[in-house]
């Protein structure tokens, strides 16, 4: 005997993930397009560690594979891992990322639907603090350094290409650039870097037909570019030789990424709108504290990291008023 | 100004409506089975007093068994024919169980009882006749709920407007379209007889907009008549609900707690009027209905007027359904429930029998949190984490998040990626917390008459102490000739009295409390609250008095 309801709307976990992964593809062009062919193959080597570590993990717990395995969850917690990763980084640190997510960040915590903070950012941050030269070290753009494909696997699995080295085809990120004019007291002068704004722009791109296919809500992104904006205007009004102005910060860095594919996680964010909104708040702000006056160049993971902290909080004080109720 | 962007209920689905499978054709006579099967049993089940015997010929109308409270409504024999047994048989609950049931073999004849009264018009009928009736009839509300209708117009008199739903929001059910299209003036009258029972000055319909039909031809009816508006809604489920119909048509929620007559308002389904009327202006108990057959695998459904107590089998067979590998649903797909065979016999509340596919048990993924339920629950409710709790056994944080709020719509589970079944997980928290309080009652019971009890050993005891305590003085004081003395000894005695009195009365208090603690519903706190502060009293009594002998011993001293 079944209870009711019989019916059902045909949404499957599987299907909203291999669209959220479709909506990735106008990036991973763009990626191609300015940066070579490193995203593909960093994009692989995350997605067969995902796989690889996520059969071992379901096998090790007991669970059923092939549900699992099929469900596509796994897929964009490497995609947006190889998206953080410079495109010719050594093989092994997208691996390493990647393994450490799915390991540590998902199935440790209980597997899919359990996991309080989100797995990609969790193998992202910690590559931040193991790893930060090679983090650093972001390939210049393919109209300066024209690489094969081939090159490219050369690069990132044995770190030399003939005589091309990974340093001498990398660049600091504008991020980068405007932290360290700032600290050492230069004046700012900087202008939005078009390839970033590009690939921004490709997340926004991704970010809103999700929007339209009801695959996310708009509270999560809304609220992080909003703040992101309001902050950073603020402070640019304030003095513009110090501080970046609003549309360097949206479209620098991987703001459009974490607004629209990272923060937007169910599992690790907040359930209600007054609580997606305030975790979006919480995430603008942040990218721009740290971004700001931290010590790192970008800071969407630790802002995402920390707001999935929030969670269990958020879900607790803003539960919507129930029919009927008063508040 | 932003009214356009106000959704009329929040969330809500659309799923897909099937019901032109069903509502091409008019109702038609189902026929009469050789037997029928009438439960003794409903959704508010009370005692039935039987009125026939086995063995006994009956008449259409005839009543078979009726309820000496007000719980539950009388059954009446829907056909002519024998009584041939009183047995447990297949009945259409969620429980699966059987019950009582009257097994009735038809003649054939379909002779009905004679009535004496002659016909009845409107006029003639005041609001108890009324409401009599409905209760003779054994009217329930015929949309599935099966709330007796007796009870619903005698606690809403005067009521502003009376809300006729003809919203049918539910997939593949067309019962109430068709019988809005078929007897559209029965409809009309009874919504008037309903009306006058419970004295109200407009009468609403409302109709969801996938049902124009319905909609023309009752518009077409209405034309001149000024208290009766008909509102055709926008199609979402369930707009059918009270609490969400009465959202929709005057944009306001019903607190929780309080019910429709508290806002002027009453509502009734459109099968519910239509059986106002024959009972009222024919003199014609309920003892049949309409009932959609359709479903998932089916070429054709149809709406049949069956009689009570009709196999569902004697239904399905007459729509032919070539695929004879279905589950049998007795109401829609959101809100139905499985039946356990198709021998189970249409009740009064069965509008529709649905073959469904037959349902596969698929292991569901874990919850994502993607929050679709949430946007979907009509009711606000945020059913992931009522879901989270649920599962976990925290029922306090079940209750904390409003699951009795919950009207089991299904719109949760309809929309859930990970096809969790979650409204099996609430029904099954709310029966669990319905239980677990039932016990605490029983603990609660059990503790005050324990503490009594105890209460009631210790006034006792200090009251024998005390006694003693009075006799040793008394004896002293014999020894004592001074009249000062004698004079102390007597106040001293009546303090004694008093206190001796005032203790046992506080025993008798204590005695009374342990032998009846099961008291209507005093709260918790005062009740754990009373033994001891009873124990208290006595005390304080014990103390006061003592206070006041030393008072005298010393002032005797003094002397």
């Amino acid at each position: 005997m079944h209870s009711s309801p019989f019916f059902h709307s045909g949404a499957s976990v599987r299907d909203i993930m291999m669209k959220l992964q479709l909506a990735t593809l106008p990036a991973i062009m763009v990626y191609v397009w300015l940066f070579g062919w490193g995203i593909v193959i960093q994009i692989v080597l995350c997605l067969i560690t995902a796989m690889l570590t996520e059969y071992a993990m379901l096998k090790l717990r007991g669970r059923p594979v092939k549900e699992f395995l099929l469900d596509n969850s796994v897929m964009i917690t490497a995609v947006a891992i190889a998206f953080c990763l410079p495109s010719t980084t050594p093989w092994w640190i997208g691996v390493f990322a990647t393994f450490f997510a799915v390991s540590f960040g998902k199935h440790l915590y209980g597997g899919l639907g359990y996991n309080p903070f989100n797995p990609a950012m969790l193998g992202y941050a910690v590559l931040l603090i193991s790893f930060p030269a090679e983090m650093s070290k972001w390939v210049q753009p393919a109209e300066w350094v024209n690489l094969s494909f081939l090159q490219t696997a050369q690069l990132i699995f044995t770190g030399a290409a003939g005589s091309i080295t990974v340093d001498a085809v990398s660049m600091a990120t504008p991020l980068d650039v405007a932290k360290t004019m700032v600290s050492s007291g230069t004046p700012l002068s900087i202008e939005i870097d078009l390839h970033w704004a590009y690939i921004n722009l490709a997340f926004l791109v991704g970010g809103l037909w999700m929007l339209y296919a009801r695959l996310i809500s708009w509270h999560i992104p809304v609220s992080i570019i909003l703040s992101l904006t309001a902050i950073s205007t603020v402070f640019y009004w304030i003095d513009p030789t110090q501080y970046t102005p609003a549309a360097f910060h949206l479209l620098s860095g991987f703001t459009m990424l974490a607004a629209f594919f990272i923060a937007t996680d169910p599992v690790s964010s907040a359930a209600s709108a007054k609580g997606k909104i305030i975790f979006g708040v919480v995430i603008g702000l942040i990218i721009y504290i740290i971004r700001t006056w931290g010590n790192y160049p970008d800071a969407v993971a630790f802002a995402i990291l920390f707001a999935n902290m929030l969670v269990p909080l958020l879900d607790q004080y803003t539960r919507p008023r129930v029919y009927g109720h008063k508040q | 100004m932003f009214n356009f962007l106000r959704k009329l209920i929040p969330g809500g689905i659309h799923p897909p409506q099937r019901k032109s499978l069903s509502n091409q054709n008019p109702i038609q006579f189902a026929g009469i089975p050789d037997r029928l099967y009438i439960p003794l049993e409903s959704n508010y089940t009370g005692t039935l007093t039987l009125d026939i015997e086995i063995g006994q010929t009956v008449l259409k109308g005839q009543r078979l068994a009726h309820s000496q409270n007000d719980d539950f409504s009388a059954i009446h024999a829907p056909t002519s024919g024998k009584i041939i047994e009183i047995a447990s048989h297949p009945f259409p609950h969620p429980s699966g169980m059987n019950a009582q049931t009257i097994v009735l073999e038809t003649d054939g004849q379909d002779k009905a009882v004679e009535s004496l009264e002659p016909a009845r018009s409107h006029d003639d009928l005041t609001s108890d006749e009324i409401i009599t009736a409905i209760k003779d009839a054994g009217i329930i509300g015929m949309g599935g709920a099966g709330y007796p209708t007796y009870l619903k117009t005698k606690f809403a008199q005067n009521v502003e407007t009376l809300i006729i739903n003809g919203a049918e929001c539910e997939p593949f059910i067309t019962c109430d379209d068709r019988t809005m299209r078929d007897f559209t003036d029965e409809v009309i009258s009874g919504a008037r007889l309903l009306q006058k029972a419970v004295n109200a000055q407009r009468i609403l319909f409302a109709i969801e907009d996938n049902k124009p039909e319905a909609a023309r031809i009752l518009a077409h009816k209405l034309e001149n008549q000024n208290d009766i508006e008909l509102r055709v809604i926008e199609t979402i489920y369930p707009t059918g609900g009270q609490k969400q119909l009465v959202q929709i048509l005057f944009g306001f929620e019903v607190e929780t707690g309080k019910h429709l007559p508290d806002y002027g308002l009453q509502m009734f389904n459109i099968a519910t009027a239509r059986a106002a009327h024959y009972a009222l202006i024919e003199h014609r108990p309920v003892t049949s209905r309409v009932v959609t057959v359709t479903g998932e695998n089916i070429h054709e459904g149809q709406n049949f007027e069956a009689l009570i107590g009709t196999p569902f089998n004697y239904l399905i067979n007459q729509i032919a359904p070539s695929d004879t590998d279905y589950s049998v649903i007795m109401g829609g797909p959101m809100m139905g429930v499985e039946m356990p065979n198709s021998d189970v016999p249409v009740v009064k509340t069965t509008n529709c029998i649905l073959l469904k596919k037959p349902i596969k048990k698929t292991p569901h993924m874990p919850c994502i949190r993607c929050g679709s339920c949430a946007d979907a629950c009509p009711m606000s409710l945020m059913p992931q984490q009522m879901y989270w709790y649920a599962k976990e056994g925290d029922l306090e944080k079940t209750k904390d998040h409003a699951i009795f709020d919950c009207i089991e719509c299904g719109c949760c589970a309809y929309v859930c990626p990970s096809e969790i079944p979650l409204v099996q997980y609430y029904r099954h928290a709310k029966a669990e917390i319905k239980a677990d309080d039932l016990a605490k009652k029983k603990a609660e019971i059990a503790k005050q008459r324990h503490e009594a009890q105890l209460a009631r050993v210790e006034a006792e005891k200090k009251a024998r102490e005390e006694r003693l305590a009075k006799k040793k003085a008394a004896v002293k004081q014999q020894h004592t000739s001074d009249e000062a003395k004698d004079k102390v000894a007597a106040n001293a005695a009546a303090a004694k009295a008093r206190a001796q009195a005032r203790a046992r009365a506080q025993i008798e208090k204590a005695k009374a409390q342990e032998t009846q603690p099961a008291d209507s519903n005093p709260p918790v706190k005062s009740r754990s609250n009373k033994p001891s502060g009873n124990a208290a009293a006595v005390a304080k009594a014990k103390a006061l008095a003592k206070a006041k002998a030393k008072a005298k011993a010393q002032k005797k001293d003094n002397d």
